[in-house]
């Protein structure tokens, strides 16, 4: 069995040769049975990674290989299922024909086929739609026929571009519950989000890029350990006082920050325990109430939001 | 044979998807209706009634096949690549070569429907009137799809890089100067800069006038079998080369 499934050396794409490169040496690796979440803001090259890995588009330099093959090759797409970003499928079909249609591109045996295609619809939830055109499915069935017409050639591979987006969070959790059944089927996942705390739940590995670079690879338990140590812990608080809001105010300091208040209650977000101490120390006495205390724990758009904006600084300074 | 069949898939799917779309029935039912409108004015015209049923039944037939391959031809590609199921098709085991192919080959199949149809209605419609069964008719209905065929060619070619509206301006001055004759073209044009311009593109356009043969089927000339056979071979030739040629570019297309 290969080991590696995606190897990406020194990638660089450039779309017209005076135009700034959309990727600049990427360089990254994905392990089998693993799901890795290739994180980035708008224009960071996401969507141009995914279609060099498909081999839709060529590289300008570096290499790419999936499973060991170039991307362009039939052997290596025929252990790929794709989900486009917001996809059209041609309305006028119905799911079961359209998935005859993607099966004949697979070769996939006539007897074979038919099999495959009523599992791929079970998995997903659309066995009692399957011959209902497409044009009457919402958004969220939509994205799930997408999911379903990638796993029709049982792949290795799953290259998932943006699958939560513009879905509801219902729509959201079925998605991830489908990620998350295959991954236990021991699939390789890559997919694209802007959906950080979606991505959080269910990926190992995280990429993130920033205009075409990669600015982190790790595994996703490394780097909250990693940077758990470098932001501040946060604790969320919830009390009530019998005063107005520039009064309560007087008795915070500086630090503290209201992040919403509703008549006589607020809800602070300080710093660490030994400021919360100190403020409770103040207000209970005075007639306040605390309704609710927890500490917020680190997330993937914590870390996110913070390195986007430490490579911006970055880049403001070298320039 | 793996990539025939590859070839084979897509144009099947391509022609099912133009036979679910409303256009092709608007085009058969205007065909209807104009094939129906001129039959009858035929009967109250006393001279030479089966000339001019011919006459503007194969002139209508050809404009139509015009409108259908110009509209077929523009939003063929361009919808699949704005649409984005391109990428879900070229994720899959097929070049962009046999998708190409595939995707030209279902919008042949959905012309030469329509020609089969419209030649049947007109067959028909002048042996009703006349009682003689002519073969000039369905020769006509040949030619006209081997020029459809080189049209929608070079239809594909101009999407790759022209907008829709932009290349059905290229594809009606395809047709325009396909048609025209060098003899024409040098009285209608004074500069000769010009004149040698457009001198060039008629050399290399193609000479679309080789499959007008109205006149033939007007006045009932014997049609020679040596004539259709290079004709066909012609525009086979013409229609290989200019889609290898846009597979050459589609293949180094960022899509």
């Amino acid at each position: 069995m290969i080991d590696t499934v995606i190897e990406v050396n020194n990638l660089t794409k450039y779309y017209t040769p005076k135009r700034k490169a959309a990727l600049k040496n990427v360089t990254f690796k994905v392990s089998a049975q693993r799901v890795c979440a290739i994180l980035g803001p708008n224009g960071a090259g996401k969507t141009t990674l995914i279609k060099i890995l498909l081999g839709i588009i060529p590289p300008s330099s570096g290499e790419v290989k999936i499973l060991g093959l170039s991307p362009a090759s039939r052997e290596a797409k025929e252990q790929i299922g794709f989900l486009s970003e917001f996809p059209y499928y041609p309305e006028n079909f119905t799911p079961k024909e359209l998935l005859r249609y993607y099966a004949g591109l697979f070769n996939i045996k006539t007897g074979d086929k038919e099999n495959r295609i009523k599992n791929v619809l079970k998995l997903v939830g659309l066995e009692e739609v399957a011959e209902q055109k497409l044009r009457h499915f919402s958004k969220g069935m939509l994205q799930r026929f997408g999911i379903a017409q990638c796993l029709l050639n049982n792949p290795k591979l799953l290259i998932l571009d943006e699958p939560m987006g513009g879905l509801d969070p219902q729509g959201q959790k079925n998605i991830r519950d489908i990620i998350l059944n295959l991954k236990g089927e021991g699939k390789t996942i890559l997919f694209s989000s802007h959906q950080l705390t979606e991505a959080e739940m269910v990926c190992d590995e995280v990429v993130v890029l920033k205009e075409g670079e990669t600015i982190i690879q790790q595994t996703l338990e490394t780097l909250l350990i990693q940077e758990q140590e470098k932001l501040p812990q946060g604790i969320e608080m919830l009390i009530k006082y019998p005063a107005k809001e520039e009064e309560f105010k007087e008795l915070l300091p500086k630090e503290v920050e209201v992040m919403l208040t509703t008549k006589d209650t607020f809800r602070l977000k300080l710093s660490d325990y030994k400021q919360a101490n100190s403020l409770l120390g103040k207000i209970l006495p005075l007639g306040g109430r605390l309704i609710s205390f927890r500490a917020s724990r680190i997330t993937l758009e914590d870390i996110f939001l913070e390195i986007i904006k430490t490579k911006g600084k970055q880049n403001e300074t070298s320039k | 044979m793996r990539p025939l069949n590859k070839i084979w898939q897509v144009s099947l799917f391509t022609f099912k998807d133009y036979l679910y779309q409303k256009f092709f029935y608007i085009i058969l039912l205007l065909s209807g209706a104009f094939f129906c409108f001129i039959y009858y004015i035929n009967i109250f015209n006393l001279s030479l009634p089966e000339k001019i049923l011919k006459d503007i039944g194969f002139n209508g037939m050809h404009l139509l096949c015009y409108a259908l391959t110009l509209l077929l031809g523009i939003t063929n590609l361009a919808r699949e690549i704005n649409s984005r199921h391109i990428y879900v098709i070229l994720s899959k085991p097929i070049s962009k070569e046999e998708y190409l192919w595939g995707r030209f080959l279902g919008a042949v199949k959905m012309i030469l429907l329509t020609i089969i149809l419209l030649t049947m209605i007109l067959t028909l419609m002048v042996y009703f009137r006349t009682g003689e069964f002519t073969l000039n008719i369905i020769w006509g209905g040949l030619e006209i799809f081997l020029e459809q065929a080189i049209i929608l060619a070079h239809l594909y070619f101009f999407s790759l890089f022209a907008s829709p509206p932009l290349n059905l301006i290229l594809g009606i001055s395809i047709i325009i100067l396909g048609n025209l004759s060098f003899n024409y073209i040098k009285f209608i044009l004074n500069s000769s800069f010009l004149q040698g311009f457009a001198f060039f593109l008629k050399v290399i356009l193609p000479d679309l006038h080789y499959f007008n043969i109205q006149s033939a089927i007007i006045n009932n000339y014997f049609i020679s079998p040596s004539y259709l056979l290079i004709t066909t071979i012609y525009s086979f030739c013409y229609t290989l080369l200019i889609i290898k040629l846009t597979s050459l570019f589609l293949a180094h297309k960022n899509l």
